[in-house]
Order: C-alpha cells, then sequence, then structure tokens
C-alpha cells in the first residue's frame, strides 16, 4: 500500500506542468463556484432579513383565515393575554399587535387608496423609525397622528402638521372617517410601502374600525434559527385552534419560491463549470495512462494485480481532486472574504434593487453549507473522471501492453 | 498548396486521438449548449417583461401631463387640444393604434372589503387595438360601447373584494372640483394577465361615464402603439412635434418610463460575457493541458519535420490550427444542440406554474420562451475561437522552437 502511494505521488509529478495545470483549473473551477454559491446566498439574505425587518417578523399569529383573506372582522380578540402567555419563550425578542386596513387616502385637495397599519410604537420593531427623513416617528401617548410614507406625501400633497383624512370600512361595514396629523415622513425606497402605507396608534385603528382586537400579533425572535420549535411552543402555548400561526418561511413563500428558482439558475451554470473541469481532468488521467501503456504492462508482468492497478489510477485522479480542492476552498474563502470587505457598487441599479430589498452592493455571505457541498462535489466528479481510465487499462493485455510503442 | 497540407495534417492529429478529441470537443460542446440555452431563457424572461410592461399598459409611446407620472392627480390632465393632436397622430405612417383614457386614483369597495385602484375610462373599440388586457378575459365580456355602468377588474381583485360577474361594487374618488364622487358599476368581465402588480392596480370603466362622474372633459393619458419598434425614436420625435408647445405636456416612450427594464437589458448583455469568460477560463486551461501533452507526445516527430526543412512558422501554426479546428467543431455541435433545443422550448415553453405563485409576485412571466438575440451567437463564438487560439499559442512557440537534433534523440 505504501508502495503504491508512492507511485501515485510520483506519478502525478512526472508531468509537473500538466498537473499543475489541472490542479490550477479545480482551484479556478471551485474557487468560482464558491464565491458565488456566497453572492446568491448575501443576497436572498438580504432580501429575506429586509422583508422580515419591513414588517413580517420571525412568526405571526393571526385569526383563521386573514391571512388569505384579510378582513376586518377576522379578529384575534385577546391579544394582551396571548402576548403575556408566549412572552415567557426564551427565543423571543418582541411581541407587538397591529390592526390592518384598506383605506382611502385624502388629503382635501386629492385621495388615494392605502393601507392604514395600527401599531403599539413602543414595541414594534419595524425598520419604519430609522427610516424616517422628517418629523418625528410614533410615540406612545399619540393617539391622533400618522406616519406616512414620502411618496404618499407627495401625491396628497401633504407635508408635516397638516392633515390627513382616512376613510374605511368598519367592522360592522359602514364608512368610518378619521381626521390625523401627520407627524413623520418616511422613505424605505420600496415603492408599495412609501406610497399606500400609513402608520397610526393601534389605538386610533382600533376606534377607526370599532374593533377591539387586533388582526396580527408579530414575534420577532433573537435568531431566526429556531424558529420552528419556537413555532410549535407557541401553538402549545395558546392553545386555540381559531387562530393560525405562520412563520416566516409561511409568511414568505412567494420570496423562497423566487429564491427557489434563482438558485437553480445559479446551480446550472455551476453544473457547466463542473463539467467542464471534469473533462479537463477525464482528457488528463486518459492522456497519462495511454502514455504509460508500456510501464503498465511492466508492472502486471511483475505481479501488480489489476485492482491494484485501477487503485492508482483513481488515487492519482482524486489526489489531483484533493490538491485543487484545497486551493480551491482556499481561492473562493479569499474571494468571498474580499468581497464582503470590499462590496462591488453597481451604480444605476440603485432603485431596482431597493424594490427587491436590495442594497445596489455586491457582497457576499459564505456559509459551511457552501463549501462543503461545493468541494464534495469537486472531489466526486475528480474520482468519477478517474474511474474511467483506471477500468480501460486494468483490461489491458500484458503482452500487447508491453509491445506498445 | 501549403496551406491544404496545413490543414490535413491538423486534421489528421486531431484524428490520431479521437477519444481525447472528442471529449476535449464534448467538454466544450455542452458548456455551450448550456450557456447559450440558459442566455436564451433570461433573454426571453426579460423580452416578456418589457411586451408585458408595453402592452398591458402605456404602449411604446404615451402623452401625459408631465405631473401626471409622479402624482396620479385630476388636475394634471391633457390639454383640451389633444383631441385634435391624436387626430393627426393616427394619420402618422409608423402608429398602429392610439387610445385616450381617463384615469382616477380611488377606493373601489364591496359589502366585504375595500381596495385602492386606478380606474381607467377607455373607448373599447380602440383600447382593443393598444392594449392586450382583452385577450385576458376569465368570465364575462370586455367592455362594450353600451356598458354604461359596467366595469372590467382583474380575477385577483374581485376575490379580494369577494365579488363575482354581475355584482355590484362602489367606487369612490375625488372629482375635479375637490369632492368626494362616488358611482356605483356592474362587473361585465373579469380579466386576469400575468402581471399581478398590474392586476391588483386596475380596473375598467367607459370613458363617458367616468368622465360624467367626475365632471369633467379631460384625458390624461394617450397611449400609442407602433407598427416597427425600431422606429421608436423618429416615431416619437415626429408625435412631439405635433403636440402642442406648453411645458406642462410630455410624450414618453417606454424607455422612459420603464428605465429598469432597459439597465435589465444591458445587465443582461454585460453578465453575459462575464459568464463566459469565467466558463472559458476553465476551458482554457484544459486545452492549454492538451497541447502540451500534444507538443509532449510528437517531439519526435516535430524533430523530423523541422530536419527534412520545414519552417518554424509551418510548426506554430499547424498547433494552432489544431486548437482552431477544435474551437469550430464544438461551436457547430455546441450551437446546433443548442439551437435544437431552444426551438423546442420556443414550441413548448417551460412552465414554472409550479413556482408561479413566487414568480408572478415579482414581476416575472410564468411560462418562459428563450429568445435569441445577435449576441447569443456573436458571444460563444469570439469567445470560443479566441480561448481556442489564445491557450495553444504557448505550446505551439515551445514545438516551433525545438532543436532537430535533440527532438529526434528524444525517446
Amino acid at each position: 500500500m505504501r508502495l503504491l502511494l508512492k507511485l501515485v505521488w510520483r506519478n502525478i509529478w512526472r508531468h509537473r506542468r500538466r498537473s499543475l495545470l489541472n490542479i490550477l483549473a479545480i482551484v479556478f473551477g471551485l474557487g468560482m463556484i464558491i464565491l458565488m454559491v456566497a453572492i446568491q446566498d448575501s443576497s436572498h439574505q438580504q432580501m429575506i432579513d429586509s422583508t422580515i425587518n419591513l414588517g413580517t417578523g420571525h412568526i405571526q399569529i393571526r385569526a383563521f383565515g386573514h391571512y388569505e383573506d384579510p378582513a376586518v372582522d377576522k379578529l384575534i380578540n385577546n391579544p394582551s393575554q396571548l402576548a403575556d402567555q408566549i412572552k415567557s419563550i426564551d427565543a423571543i425578542r418582541s411581541i407587538t399587535q397591529r390592526a390592518v386596513a384598506f383605506a382611502l387616502l385624502s388629503s382635501g385637495r386629492s385621495s388615494t387608496g392605502g393601507q392604514i397599519i395600527g401599531i403599539q410604537p413602543d414595541k414594534e420593531f419595524i425598520i419604519i423609525p430609522r427610516r424616517i427623513i422628517s418629523g418625528s416617528y410614533l410615540s406612545d401617548g399619540d393617539t391622533n397622528s400618522v406616519v406616512i410614507g414620502e411618496q404618499l406625501a407627495r401625491n396628497l400633497g401633504l407635508t408635516l402638521g397638516r392633515e390627513l383624512i382616512i376613510l374605511t370600512q368598519d367592522y360592522y361595514g359602514s364608512v368610518s372617517a378619521a381626521k390625523s396629523i401627520v407627524k413623520g415622513i418616511f422613505r424605505t425606497g420600496i415603492p408599495e410601502l412609501d406610497a399606500f402605507q400609513v402608520y397610526m396608534p393601534l389605538v386610533a385603528a382600533q376606534k377607526l374600525l370599532a374593533i377591539e382586537g387586533v388582526h396580527e400579533i408579530v414575534v420577532k425572535l433573537g435568531s431566526p434559527d429556531n424558529v420552528e420549535t419556537v413555532k410549535n411552543e407557541v401553538i402549545n402555548r395558546i392553545h386555540n385552534n381559531k387562530l393560525e400561526v405562520m412563520t416566516w418561511r409561511e409568511l414568505l413563500k412567494s420570496l423562497i419560491q423566487a429564491i427557489n428558482i434563482d438558485n437553480a439558475g445559479g446551480y446550472l451554470f455551476l453544473a457547466i463549470l463542473l463539467i467542464i473541469v471534469a473533462g479537463s481532468l477525464l482528457n488528463e488521467i486518459l492522456m497519462s495512462t495511454l502514455e504509460r501503456t508500456r510501464e503498465i504492462g511492466i508492472l502486471r508482468a511483475v505481479g501488480t494485480s489489476p485492482a491494484q492497478i485501477r487503485l492508482m489510477i483513481i488515487l492519482e485522479s482524486g489526489l489531483l481532486g484533493i490538491l485543487g480542492m484545497v486551493g480551491g476552498v482556499v481561492l473562493g474563502v479569499a474571494l468571498s472574504w474580499y468581497f464582503s470587505v470590499f462590496p462591488i457598487h453597481i451604480s444605476g441599479l440603485e432603485e431596482a434593487f431597493e424594490e427587491y430589498g436590495l442594497s445596489p452592493y455586491i457582497t457576499t455571505k459564505l456559509t459551511m453549507i457552501n463549501i462543503v457541498l461545493s468541494s464534495g462535489f469537486i472531489l466526486i466528479v475528480s474520482l468519477i473522471a478517474g474511474i474511467i481510465p483506471a477500468y480501460r487499462v486494468s483490461r489491458l493485455s500484458i503482452v500487447k501492453a508491453l509491445r506498445f510503442a | 498548396m501549403k496551406m491544404i497540407v496545413l490543414l490535413t495534417i491538423a486534421l489528421r492529429n486531431l484524428w490520431r486521438r479521437k477519444v481525447r478529441t472528442l471529449i476535449v470537443i464534448s467538454t466544450i460542446t455542452i458548456g455551450l449548449w448550456g450557456l447559450i440555452v440558459i442566455f436564451s431563457l433570461s433573454r426571453g424572461i426579460i423580452e416578456q417583461m418589457v411586451e408585458n410592461a408595453i402592452f398591458l399598459d402605456v404602449g411604446q409611446i404615451s402623452i401625459q401631463h408631465n405631473k401626471f407620472l409622479t402624482q396620479k392627480l385630476l388636475e394634471f390632465h391633457l390639454p383640451d387640444s389633444i383631441y385634435g393632436v391624436v387626430n393627426k397622430i393616427r394619420q402618422l405612417g409608423n402608429v398602429k393604434a392610439v387610445s385616450m383614457r381617463l384615469q382616477v386614483q380611488g377606493l373601489v369597495s364591496s359589502t366585504v372589503s375595500s381596495a385602492g385602484i386606478v380606474l381607467s375610462g377607455i373607448d373599447p373599440g380602440r383600447e382593443k387595438q393598444v392594449t392586450i388586457v382583452s385577450n385576458y378575459i376569465q368570465s364575462g365580456q370586455y367592455l362594450q360601447e353600451k356598458d354604461q355602468n359596467k366595469i372590467l377588474l382583474s380575477q385577483k381583485l374581485a376575490e379580494k373584494l369577494g365579488v363575482t360577474l354581475g355584482d355590484k361594487v362602489v367606487f369612490m374618488a375625488q372629482g375635479a372640483n375637490g369632492d368626494i364622487v362616488g358611482s356605483a358599476y356592474r362587473i361585465g368581465g373579469i380579466y386576469s394577465t400575468d402581471m399581478p402588480e398590474f392586476d391588483q392596480g386596475n380596473a375598467f370603466v367607459l370613458l363617458k361615464p367616468l368622465q360624467e362622474l367626475l365632471q369633467t372633459r379631460t384625458i390624461t393619458e394617450v397611449a400609442i402603439v407602433l407598427h416597427d419598434e425600431a422606429q421608436l425614436s423618429t416615431t416619437k420625435r415626429k408625435i412631439a412635434e405635433l403636440v402642442p408647445k406648453t411645458e406642462l405636456v410630455r410624450v414618453y416612450d417606454w424607455k422612459e418610463r420603464f428605465p429598469i427594464l432597459v439597465r435589465y437589458q444591458e445587465i443582461f448583455a454585460a453578465s453575459m460575457w462575464i459568464y463566459y469568460i469565467i466558463i472559458f477560463l476553465a476551458v482554457a486551461m484544459a486545452i492549454l493541458n492538451i497541447f502540451f501533452a500534444v507538443v509532449y507526445e510528437r517531439i519526435r516527430e516535430y524533430g523530423i519535420l523541422k530536419s527534412i526543412g520545414t519552417s518554424e512558422g509551418f510548426i506554430f501554426f499547424l498547433i494552432i490550427t489544431e486548437a482552431a479546428f477544435i474551437g469550430i467543431f464544438s461551436l457547430i455541435s455546441g450551437i446546433a444542440i443548442a439551437y435544437l433545443t431552444i426551438r423546442v422550448l420556443m414550441y413548448s415553453g417551460i412552465d414554472l406554474s409550479v413556482f408561479s405563485g413566487g414568480l408572478k409576485e415579482f414581476g416575472l412571466p410564468v411560462k418562459i420562451y428563450p429568445k435569441l438575440g445577435v449576441l447569443d451567437f456573436f458571444v460563444p463564438v469570439v469567445v470560443t475561437m479566441v480561448t481556442c487560439i489564445l491557450s495553444a499559442v504557448y505550446p505551439a512557440w515551445r514545438a516551433s522552437r525545438l532543436k532537430p537534433a535533440e527532438a529526434m534523440r528524444f525517446i
């Protein structure tokens, strides 16, 4: 066995330049694969984080059916009691209640459709307070103030301190109206929010809609890792089959599907890269075994078994694969690290990126799965590239091989 | 003569190591095939987004008050003289159809629920020629000239409002003089396009009744569809000359309306080069490797060639020609397979309806059809040939510099 390994080692260094070139091809291919997966992962993570912070949270409790069809009368009737029941779960960082409804928004001069969201300013985790561009965010004592998006303010010709008239249907189906003062204006860069969303104190929204309950209890966790476990814990504690508990994965189904499709496209590209690296390696092993036909004949003649020859050649290919893999991981990690420290700025696409909750920077997020899977694939491919020539060579007849010129 | 010898020897050399040549050609073929198909699909997606943007909504060219796009308010309407202008625009050669619309934002509600929408007052006969909404009718029918109080809305909106065909909905908006006005409509048709964002926010009624409701005689938008997209800017200039010379009225082409789509097209072209270059850097290493082996195998041969008086240049170009042949054969097979695949996909499309929920929400079409552009063949041809030839240069140079005596002694 030791002799075999020694042979393998010497064989691959016989054509130093060719072996190095093959290792280099693997290093380059693997490095690129790790980098591109890291770029994809990071952009997807950004999308998810930004949606979660824009209001979705990690877990939501709603009345059954409210997610499918958000009607005013699908209520959670005892929200504070529920919040108390789950508040002691360790992983939970914040719990907040919301009431939501569609409304006609008017400044007296002009009007437009929009959505009102009643929130608890002190308990809310949404990113809006950090996106205020003029005025200020809601505070706990407010009853008559609203915070609106920049585009909405422009559409309605509203400025700070002016009155916003909200017209909506209340719990009983009759038209209900309220006048509120614009206390703050925010800009998230996401058109749907900036042009349609109105945040107001929960109590004011409840009064407007003639309800006592809320529509959503939104939970944010310290870390998103154990969201399923926390969900089950929440279900156990609230123990109410009229309520629906959903994680962000269920709430953002369409985002996750879009991410999967994006991933599929990326993997196709990586598969092509992998095939080319495999082809190059296969060719190298075929050439080197062909050149050594006589030598292999001699090995057989002095009593080496076909199995040993096969093993030797597969090991040669595997060794090239392992060396390339080590280098590839180093290259991939280094490139990913470089771009996470110095992100690439994409000019001209700011709006498009913001629409999907992305920053206009290309950066990377390196995960262990990425490294393990990518290098695992490279290793498998390099072993497979060795198998075909190995079988070909081990079946050579000794006499013919010895006569081969 | 010399040329023919060169080509013959190059081909024979490739043929001598069939397996090796086949492996390298087939890896490049697979690479080309995959890249061409992937890029034709991405191009298909982008072109479909462009077409949806144009033909669902604004046409290739539209005329609006210069503030209307940022604030869809009734006060930013078009001047009355626009009616005369539209008649002149209809006379232009490249103009296929013109539609006039009155758009207003408001709240539509049923007994169950309500939603903010843009209601468009249209002339159905003209509108049908401009947009493809009439092709997406799910139940009921498109608006007719006599449908004074009927409304056309989307499946998505109908679901949200909990209404079906024949039900009544109430629309409320701000009229021209600032009062809130409202009117009840019966649902005469329900449509559903591939663009949920469009569906969610758009409903249609006849122009005349909407004008009466809002107490106005104006329109807010003119949408124009052309025969020939290539003459977009010329036609736009001609239309701009007809439009009254006030600062308030603006003529837009779709590229101004959807700058993001134009960016997508640019980014697409750039990323195509990047992806090809990454893949072909790997190909370059494979080819370089082969020619190192080739030179090593044939040292004796090159020695003999040189000793019988073959020039350095001949040997150099012999190897370059072999590399070029690898490129050419790979291109032929890669492009052929890709072309066949694309033809099949053009016929069948790739149905992503399994994921359609996600796609739709992101404004992507549900069924993807590939589309080919000139760049789709130009980039692979350039990248493949440059890669193959450049990566053979160094081994070729080495071979041409061999010393005959030493080379012939090599075993």
